[in-house]
């Protein structure tokens, strides 16, 4: 529990600090903070994740200020639509933890492209998709490569 | 790096070239750009972005949800700039001339969208 509750304080303070590293493409970040995600996911387990992400999403848009309101409900749409992904597929024997992490990287960006159409009510964001999908790849891995020097040595 | 990884990279990059190249050829191409501007979901304004003076740039002002809108446009492409939002991240975008690249200001809930696109190759984006 203790472990957990520092592991939460992590992800909150790189989610914030990476808010800060300018990005060029709207709607793209780094996803640092599903290092931690990850980490859980194989260490602990499914629930021990989901209850981390999900205090972490709440905790860091109060944080920022910006709970209920867009950027809220984008950062919970990408966080749950990837972590349900990664939940289902992480026991998979065809993907190492890279596979897991493109995955849900990948998914990140879908769910936040969707919340996006919903809130703005236009179909043009799918437009971003191509450079979504590609994105999540170099993001998932260089996530999937920090995850993996943790989880090796725990 | 399993094999399902390397699957998994593959068909990622091979997607994300078939919807690159689908959005390109399922659009309708016309010379005669429009940009609708959007507030709130509701469309406020239209620009022509044809027939205009060649090397005269326009300005319009928007209010925002943080406040003003700066757009400037020109004969074929517009652009955000100047506004008030995290990172500025609706200027950033810098300018646009054609649907694939609509300026989106979440922060504003304001955003750009180009009806029709020139007969044009050009970059999507660059991105590093």
């Amino acid at each position: 529990m203790v472990q957990l509750s520092l592991l939460l304080s992590i992800s909150i303070v790189v989610s914030i600090a990476e808010s800060f590293i300018p990005v060029f493409v709207p709607g793209v970040k780094l996803g640092l903070a599903n290092v931690v995600t990850l980490y859980i996911l194989y260490s602990y387990g499914r629930k021990e994740a989901f209850l981390v992400l999900i205090i972490r999403l709440l905790l860091v848009s109060i944080l920022r200020g910006t709970i209920l309101s867009y950027p809220f409900y984008l950062s919970v749409s990408g966080g749950l639509l990837s972590f349900v992904m990664m939940a289902i597929i992480f026991k998979s024997k065809n993907l190492s933890i890279i596979g897991v992490s493109i995955l849900g990287s990948l998914f990140h960006g879908i769910g936040q492209i969707l919340m996006a159409i919903l809130l703005l009510e236009t179909s043009t964001i799918v437009y971003y998709l191509p450079i979504i999908t590609a994105l999540s790849i170099p993001s998932g891995i260089l996530t999937a490569i920090f995850a993996r020097k943790v989880v090796s040595r725990v | 790096m399993k094999n399902g990884d390397k699957i998994l990279i593959i068909s990622l990059v091979l997607l994300s070239f078939i919807f690159f190249v689908s959005f390109r050829l399922l659009s309708p191409k016309t010379d005669q750009l429009v940009a609708n501007v959007y507030y709130q979901d509701q469309l406020i304004d239209s620009i022509n972005l044809y027939g205009l003076e060649p090397n005269q740039i326009y300005t319009k002002e928007y209010t925002g949800e943080n406040g003003l809108i700066y757009v400037e446009y020109q004969n074929g492409m517009i652009r955000v700039e100047k506004e008030t939002s995290p990172n500025n991240i609706c200027s950033i975008q810098g300018w646009t001339s054609n649907q694939f690249k609509p300026i989106i200001c979440l922060p504003n809930k304001f955003y750009i969208e180009i009806q029709g696109s020139k007969n044009e190759n050009e970059t999507d984006a660059i991105t590093g």
